[in-house]
């Protein structure tokens, strides 16, 4: 069950009729069984995962409090193993063995459960938190079973902590109007970015993909172009729902996207591009890495960048073009640590405003070139979409229908729009502007998104998202 | 080795390693308030501590000071 089917709104309303007006007890349990429910609906082998999961850390958790933090390094271990063996161990056995069947070898090819790569990370992070002394754990099994099973960050993030998160639930947190306001106002902005903008730049974008050597230069480079606003009105919808369905419980989750695709340098772009998830890579990764690599100097911050952003490309999925997408940013991030003096010399010299204009064509172009890997289901796909792309031929534009053509115009026209009033909202300014306005227009506001969603949204079977495939 | 001391000498060391003339450290002072102050540059700068002071940090010690004073702390520590 996904955020935009019909089901699940249904299931939030009557939730949250049924959550606000419980006791606090009731509401923590409530929370634990919404989540497994809501793993449950997509399989009960994703929720056996899921719960398994959670005991599993906890008893970790338990036996480093209770003999020695070792139980937390080797809780640490355990759960990248089970991400590696659950996730990677088919794709690493056919690189020894590229003719195997995948029928021949059940035993090496696991169904990967529903949301692991997201909730095993959290879990990493707060055994690191706890064996570093950053965060003590509390006795409240309750409180550590609403952070695991937290349905609204089960799918896709934020990968949010337990040191910020369980802190919250102390709070008490009791039903407020205001709450409710906003985060309905934030559930329906991120449900017409996904239903209206992201899926409809996606019919193009698959139109393409799928026949690349049909399309004209133009077509597949326009196709990357409407991916990568695809990937962030998909992405960035999910964020806005998930922010908003806490939101309504009373509970704050961390931004994930600060204008992306404004960045003004490649390390830019990742302060504000799955901000939850590059902190988190690097708050336990990098840090560690360039730590043990210091005396290396810069070429230490290099090779801690590299190895960085190849586990990135390797949790983002299985395949080398994700992994040839992860090195080619970390080999971006590479060459602005290496000139960065220069570079400082070079923005001194051009002015400001000039070269975070450079710097932003640039970083976009470099983002671009990195999507062409990240949406290709192979390596052979992706030189086949440079190929087409600089062979600068005249083939097809576009599908001959008006359903084609049509999705292609409005598309466009919502892409602009949508990056337009993106770039105005620095610091979320356009939320904070519509919660200084009266009910009224924020009713007003409201209808419309709804009005939107219900006749320009594409209602696609099955209603997935883009980054839940990782 | 005074408190005053070591915040001179940092903000020295800031300025060169940063390649930033203008920083002038406090105690209050957190990467928020320096542009060039990231996780990248933070480690060229405990690199340059650890040799000006002939002192070696652990990892943990490196991630947790909250500001510069907390890294003064840190250094008067190992120096005593």
């Amino acid at each position: 069950m996904f955020f935009n089917s019909l089901l699940f709104v249904a299931s939030l309303i009557v939730f949250n009729l049924l959550y606000h007006f419980q006791g606090q007890l009731l509401k923590r349990w409530l929370l634990i069984i919404a989540g497994i429910g809501f793993a449950w609906s997509f399989s009960g082998y994703d929720a056996f995962f899921l719960v398994a999961a959670f005991l599993l850390n906890q008893a970790f958790i338990l036996l480093g409090a209770s003999f020695s933090k070792k139980w937390l390094t080797v809780g640490i271990v355990a759960n990248i193993l089970a991400l590696f063996v659950w996730k990677y161990s088919w794709f690493t056995y056919t690189i020894f063995a590229p003719e195997a069947d995948k029928l021949s070898h059940p035993w090496l090819n696991f169904v990967v459960p529903v949301g692991i790569s997201y909730y095993v990370f959290r879990a990493i992070g707060n055994l690191i938190d706890i064996r570093n002394g950053v965060y003590k754990p509390e006795n409240s099994w309750l409180n550590a079973a609403v952070y695991f099973f937290y349905f609204p960050i089960f799918l896709q993030g934020p990968v949010e902590r337990a040191r910020t998160f369980i802190p919250q639930l102390n709070e008490n947190a009791v039903f407020s109007w205001a709450n409710l306001q906003k985060g309905i106002e934030y559930f329906l902005s991120g449900l017409f970015l996904k239903v209206v903008i992201a899926d409809r730049l996606g019919v193009f974008v698959n139109d393409v993909f799928g026949s690349v050597e049909d399309y004209s230069s133009g077509a597949v480079f326009l196709s990357v172009v409407f991916y990568a606003v695809q990937l962030f009105a998909d992405f960035g919808g999910y964020t806005r729902m998930a922010i908003g369905i806490s939101t309504c419980f009373g509970i704050r989750l961390m931004a994930n996207f600060n204008r992306p695709y404004f960045a003004t340098s490649i390390t830019d772009f990742w302060r504000r591009w799955h901000i939850s998830f590059s902190s988190w890579l690097n708050e336990y990764l990098y840090s560690s890495l360039s730590f043990s690599f210091r005396n290396l100097q810069q070429m230490g911050a290099v090779l801690a960048v590299i190895l960085t952003f190849l586990v990135s490309g390797i949790w983002h999925g299985v395949g080398v073009p994700f992994i040839i997408w992860g090195l080619w940013h970390g080999i971006g991030l590479s060459v602005e640590i290496l000139s960065r003096k220069k570079r400082k010399k070079w923005a001194n010299k051009f002015g400001k405003k000039t070269w975070n204009f450079l710097g932003g064509v640039t970083t976009i172009l470099f983002v671009l070139a990195g999507y062409v890997f990240f949406r290709s289901e192979s390596l052979a796909k992706a030189v086949q979409v440079y190929r087409q792309i600089f062979s600068f031929s005249s083939g097809k534009f576009i599908g001959d229908d008006f359903d084609a053509r049509f999705n292609l115009a409005t598309g466009a026209l919502l892409a602009i729009l949508f990056l337009i009033s993106d770039y105005f909202n620095d610091k979320n300014k356009l939320q904070l502007y519509l919660e200084s306005r009266v009910f009224t227009k924020r009713l007003a506001w409201c209808l419309i998104l709804l009005l939107g969603i219900v006749f320009f949204g594409m209602y696609l079977v099955p209603a997935t998202f883009l980054y839940f495939q990782f | 080795m005074s408190e005053t001391l070591v915040l001179e000498e940092l903000s020295v060391l800031f300025k060169d390693v940063l390649d930033n003339g203008d920083i002038s450290l406090l105690s209050s002072t957190t990467a928020e308030d320096i542009d060039e102050w990231d996780s990248i540059t933070h480690m060229m700068l405990v690199v340059e501590i650890e040799k000006k002071y002939a002192i070696k940090f652990t990892a943990s010690e490196t991630r947790g000071w909250n500001n510069v004073g907390e890294l003064v702390k840190s250094i008067l520590q190992k120096k005593s």
